[in-house]
């Protein structure tokens, strides 16, 4: 089966060269029959991969230690689910586990682009053939997973114990599903710029897909960032860590294509500059990918000295975002230039929006590779954390999130600002009693957090006033509101729900920054301490045996007022016996959105611990916000208008498509 | 999943592949329908959609005037592209190009994984290795299933007793030490146990018999005051402690003791005479695999035990070569090379290691020392003075047939052989090479190793030289020209 799973991938470069010059070369000689041949090429090369990569996990589960790469990352007392995420927990497989969703794209596109215009159809499925030959060739010249050891060890050297974690397991899979998803975006902007014409289908089509990648890229940077929170011990939701801003400058990116798209979509307009942003996110993508797989991060000097994976991965960014920029450059003049419109209109309000999220993302992009340009230059090492990117990112999005409730409300083409914050006026006079009840009630000294859940509050306010506006209030009787409602298309509850959803984020941002309460303490047996309400009592250490690890596990009780337990929080230091590293296991208590932390340090000298305790009001919120931002991509993603048809095919095609039949 | 299994498979995926991409060239050619037609649907959806967001009141009726207005403009420009362009004549004859690309596909992935892949190996599944039949395992895979069997029966003490030695020989002491702890506490303790305790221990403490090492060896005794080994060992701990007069008094008497054929007898002599060569501390060893561990692996199948000493060496050197700054895997890789009578490779290992902690007095003293109780000394021919069974004895004990021992070495020289013949500027390899046929008596074989070499090092005569030199010293010499 692994031998099995080698060929497929071999086989599938193969074909994947087929699939990266026959459709393109029909699509310029305008041959049917070999553009026809990119969708049958786009699946055999799915079906391949899918292949090669059921073969890598099935050596993971069985433990086959004759494969290199399950030695060197597997054990065999791992829990199943380990072993499985085991497969792409590593370098090589996650790069096979990349190159599997690039072809599951790439087959999506073949299945469901049947009333794509057949020349753009076989473009973009070639232009999508070409990043997986390049991605088949890495891995199978640089990080093959399949390579065997004659004389195979009996156990292997385990996973790393902090990506034991479920967390962990799903985490890469969706972030590359998003960032892989930004390649149909890329693949169509590439496919224009060659033919020279955008097709009106063009935006109806990226829209989705790049609705789609956005989805799962929230979803894994979420994942990622409560994963950091609860396994690394130290508390934090953000790090501004390279690996975080590599998945987060895609994310900021592809939030901009995805509201461009909608002008595009609908007016037109901005058909250049969205063309030029779906370079730029899947740029981005690209860049995320080498930043975390080519070792350059974790330093400049050990990339030097091996520099084989990354060399090739430099070359594979050259080439994709280099020609596709250089492309653009050659080619964006000869698209036309689509519809008009005023500064202050939805379209307006769109652009704004696209020019504060890239500037972040540039913002990010400078806080992260100036640091290994410097080191790579002088040999300096800095880092740049947080206090660069409070400093920069955050007066940038302060503007947008303003503006986030008012985009909705104005009119295409022309709009009336007056107007719009008219009917603000209403979600203001929330956002102002949200300012008030802090300073009155929680911390009367507290003025940035008061105002900061001021703003969430607003854009709270701002989605369900779009809403309510849209459903006619103050016009219509509620019974017709209601069914007005009902009525109302996926996109406009989408767009209320995810804008909804960043005021969830922001205020549980805002109230864990200026709220936490944080106690570093050493605790003896029997040891209480008042936090948030109740009492954490430290009742015992015991010692526990895990399947591939061995743990100290500290048991604490919650008591409340009246001196009843109304909850135990275990926290744990664990030791991996395979790899004989050490990680902690936060205990976590949630009250609804507010959570309890307690994490494990050393043992002190008199017998006790010291312990680390957190009381993070509203932090889930963090979280929650990222999910209802998802679920808001969803519903859009719902939309029926995404839904078209394509003109028939007959002998005589211009007759029927005269005729407006659909298939 | 047999090789051939595998070929059948690859041929089917293959086809698979090469038929899905030629169906599409079967068919007839169609018209194409143009884009512009795909325009218009999506217009007429537009327009569509207007309809629906008037009717819901989502825009004012002014605003869909002007944007139907704005859609019908651009749906008359599709129809009127629709009326301009004629039907594209397909280009002549695409099926040869693409009936070329779709033989690309067999040749290119036929061609690289013939290169890439291990189309032979078969997948290993570790539950599956756990239960074949026990002569086919490996003799890692036969300490990780009786490590199993002791993980569900802990107090199988004929387990443990195996094990104990087994881990000595693998180099993995702390696990040895725990084994025999394990025994002893099921068993009791005697003399054999507690030696082997003991050793364990000094060998996880660098060869130091001292402390918990030599507290065992104390108790061995006690138990068996004739016990050789422990009166051994317990001089070699008097001895690292300074008291070399203990020491030797004692490896005396136990060399008038000791039966005439006891390694142990052998092993005291030498253990005198390097005391007095050398100051004891200088000769502090790490114990090697001792004749009774030997005789335990002797116990498995030919196969298994070359496969265990091969596989165990070869790995260990690889890990050195990538990580040479491990003083003590040279020390153990010296001992194997010593213990395995692969003098040779002993003593390349030592000047290697040697080479790696140049310009570091301390560790150099230590690894000479080292070197010197295993018998090695940096050069060909190996110091014969040495405490502890030389790899002579252990080969007697070990009752290791000749012709076993034999194979086992051709086995090396050739793979020796096949190195040189990929990287032939190796002048180490080289000498190693015709040493080896040299001392194996295959005289032609040296010479022709050494035109070889000469020829790799045409036109270099520092390293012609030298190594005719090393050569001569072997009485070997090169061939007479035939021109």
């Amino acid at each position: 089966m692994v031998e099995i799973g080698h060929f497929a991938l071999v086989l599938a470069l193969a074909v994947g060269l087929v699939q990266s010059v026959l459709p393109i070369y029909g699509a310029r000689t305008g041959d049917e029959r070999l553009m026809g041949m990119a969708a049958p090429a786009a699946v055999t090369v799915f079906a391949l991969v899918t292949i090669s990569f059921v073969a890598l996990i099935q050596a993971y589960v069985t433990s086959d230690f004759s494969v290199l790469n399950v030695v060197e990352n597997s054990h065999s007392a791992k829990p199943l689910i380990y072993k499985i995420s085991g497969t792409w927990g590593n370098h090589e497989g996650s790069m096979l586990l990349w190159v599997f969703i690039l072809s599951l794209f790439g087959a999506l596109v073949a299945l469901f682009g049947g009333n794509l215009p057949s020349s753009l159809r076989a473009t973009v499925i070639a232009v999508q053939g070409w990043i997986g030959t390049a991605f088949f060739l890495f891995i199978l010249f640089t990080s093959n997973p399949f390579i065997r050891v004659a004389s195979p060890p009996v156990e292997g050297q385990d996973l790393n114990p902090i990506l034991q974690d479920i967390g962990l397991a799903i985490h890469p899979p969706l972030l590359y599903l998003g960032y892989v998803g930004f390649s149909v975006s890329f693949a169509f902007a590439v496919a224009a710029l060659i033919d020279g014409r955008v097709d009106a289908a063009w935006a109806r089509w990226v829209r989705p897909w790049t609705l789609a990648a956005w989805i799962f890229l929230t979803a894994g940077i979420a994942m990622g960032s409560y994963w950091a929170y609860y396994e690394l011990g130290w508390g934090g939701f953000w790090f501004w860590d390279p690996v975080e801003n590599a998945s987060f400058m895609p994310w900021l990116a592809g939030t901009a294509l995805l509201h461009s798209a909608i002008v595009m979509e609908k007016r037109s307009a901005l058909k250049i500059w969205t063309i030029l942003l779906s370079i730029i996110t899947f740029s981005f993508s690209l860049l995320g990918t080498f930043l975390v797989r080519s070792g350059v991060l974790t330093s400049v000097h050990a990339f030097a000295t091996d520099p084989s994976r990354g060399v090739f991965i430099l070359m594979i960014l050259m080439v994709f975002i280099g020609g596709s920029l250089a492309l653009f450059a050659w080619r964006a003049g000869t698209l036309t230039a689509g519809g008009l419109f005023q500064p202050i209109s939805r379209e307006g309000a769109l652009v704004l929006n696209n020019l504060f999220l890239t500037t972040a993302a540039a913002t990010v992009l400078i806080g992260t590779l100036y640091p290994l340009l410097l080191e790579s230059v002088t040999g300096e090492k800095i880092s740049v954390g947080a206090p660069f990117f409070n400093l920069t990112f955050g007066p940038l999005m302060l503007p947008l999130l303003l503006a986030v409730p008012f985009g909705p409300l104005l009119a295409w083409k022309r709009g009336d600002l007056f107007a719009a914050g008219q009917r603000l006026v209403a979600a203001f006079a929330v956002a102002l009693a949200a300012v008030a009840v802090v300073l009155l009630f929680v911390d009367r000294t507290a003025l940035l957090a008061a105002l900061g859940a001021g703003l969430a509050f607003w854009l709270l306010a701002g989605s369900l006033t779009d809403l309510a506006l849209k459903a006619g209030i103050g016009k219509v009787s509620a019974p017709v509101m209601l069914r007005r409602l009902r009525g109302l298309p996926g996109s406009a509850f989408g767009t209320a729900i995810a804008h909804f959803g960043l005021g969830v984020t922001l205020l549980g941002i805002v109230s864990v920054t200026a709220f936490q309460t944080e106690n570093i303490l050493t605790m003896a047996k029997g040891d209480t301490l008042p936090v948030a309400g109740y009492t954490l009592r430290f009742d015992e250490t015991v010692p526990v045996q895990g399947p591939n690890y061995t743990a100290d596990e500290a048991r604490f009780s919650l008591v409340n007022a009246a001196g009843k337990k109304i909850a135990g929080i275990s926290s744990a230091k664990r030791m991996y016996t395979a790899r004989r590293m050490p990680t902690t296991e936060a205990g976590i208590h949630t009250f609804i959105f507010s959570q309890l932390y307690v994490s494990l340090g050393d043992p002190a000298s008199n017998g006790g611990m010291v312990v680390r305790i957190w009381y993070k009001p509203l932090v889930t919120l963090i979280w929650i916000g990222g999910l209802v931002m998802m679920f808001g991509g969803i519903v859009s993603l719902a939309d029926r208008r995404l839904r078209i048809g394509a003109p028939a095919r007959s002998a005589k095609g211009t007759e029927a498509a005269a005729t407006g039949g659909r298939a | 999943m047999g090789t051939m299994t595998i070929w059948i498979i690859a041929v089917f995926l293959t086809l698979g592949a090469s038929v899905a991409l030629l169906r599409p060239l079967l068919r007839k050619q169609e018209t194409s329908v143009d884009a512009a037609a795909f325009d218009r649907e999506v217009y007429k959806d537009q327009l569509e959609e207007l309809e629906r967001d008037e009717a819901r009141g989502l825009i004012s009726g002014k605003e869909a005037t002007e944007a139907r207005a704005e859609i019908g403009r651009r749906l008359l420009k599709a129809d009127a592209q629709l009326r301009a362009q004629t039907v594209k004549a397909s280009s002549t004859s695409p099926r040869v190009i693409a009936g070329a690309a779709v033989l690309a596909v067999p040749l290119v992935s036929w061609g690289l994984y013939a290169d890439l892949g291990s189309p032979s190996a078969p997948d290993q599944p570790l539950a599956m290795r756990m239960q074949k039949n026990p002569t086919e395992n490996t003799i890692d895979e036969l300490v990780a299933r009786a490590e199993e069997h002791l993980r569900k029966n802990p107090s199988d003490a004929t387990g443990w007793e195996v094990l104990g030695p087994i881990y000595m020989r693998l180099g993995r002491f702390d696990e040895s030490a725990d084994a025999w702890r394990n025994l002893i506490r099921l068993k009791g303790e005697n003399a054999n146990r507690l030696n082997g305790l003991g050793e364990a221990l000094g060998a996880g403490a660098q060869g130091i018999v001292a402390g918990p090492s030599l507290a065992a060896f104390e108790k061995a005794l006690e138990l068996d005051p004739a016990n050789e080994k422990s009166r051994f060992f317990v001089a070699v701990g008097a001895a690292q402690a300074g008291r070399l007069d203990e020491a030797r008094t004692a490896w005396t008497r136990l060399s008038e003791d000791a039966a005439p054929d006891s390694p142990w007898r052998q092993a005291a002599l030498r253990a005198i005479e390097e005391s007095r060569n050398a100051p004891a501390v200088a000769a502090a060893e790490a114990p090697g695999p001792t004749a009774e561990d030997m005789a335990n692996a002797s116990q498995m199948s030919a196969a298994d035990r070359q496969s265990m000493i091969a596989g165990m060496v070869d790995r260990l050197a690889g890990k050195l070569k990538d990580n040479p700054d491990d003083e003590q895997g040279w020390q153990r890789l010296i001992r194997a090379y010593a213990v395995m009578g692969r003098k040779e490779d002993a003593a390349a290992a030592l000047a290697s290691a040697r080479e790696a902690f140049a310009g570091k007095p301390d560790a150099l003293a230590r690894l000479d020392g080292f070197a010197a109780s295993v018998g090695i000394a940096d050069g060909a021919q190996a110091s014969p003075a040495a405490p502890g069974p030389t790899a002579e004895d252990v080969a007697n004990a070990s009752q290791m047939s000749a012709t076993d021992r034999q194979s086992m070495i051709e086995g090396m020289v050739d793979r020796l052989a096949g190195k040189l013949k990929d990287n032939p500027d190796d002048e180490q390899g080289w000498q190693r090479l015709i040493r080896a046929y040299a001392v194996m008596g295959r005289k032609d074989d040296a010479t022709a190793a050494l035109t070889e070499a000469l020829a790799a090092f045409d036109g270099k005569p520092d390293e012609s030289g030298r190594i005719t030199a090393f050569a001569a010293s072997l009485g070997i010499e090169p061939a007479a020209k035939t021109d």
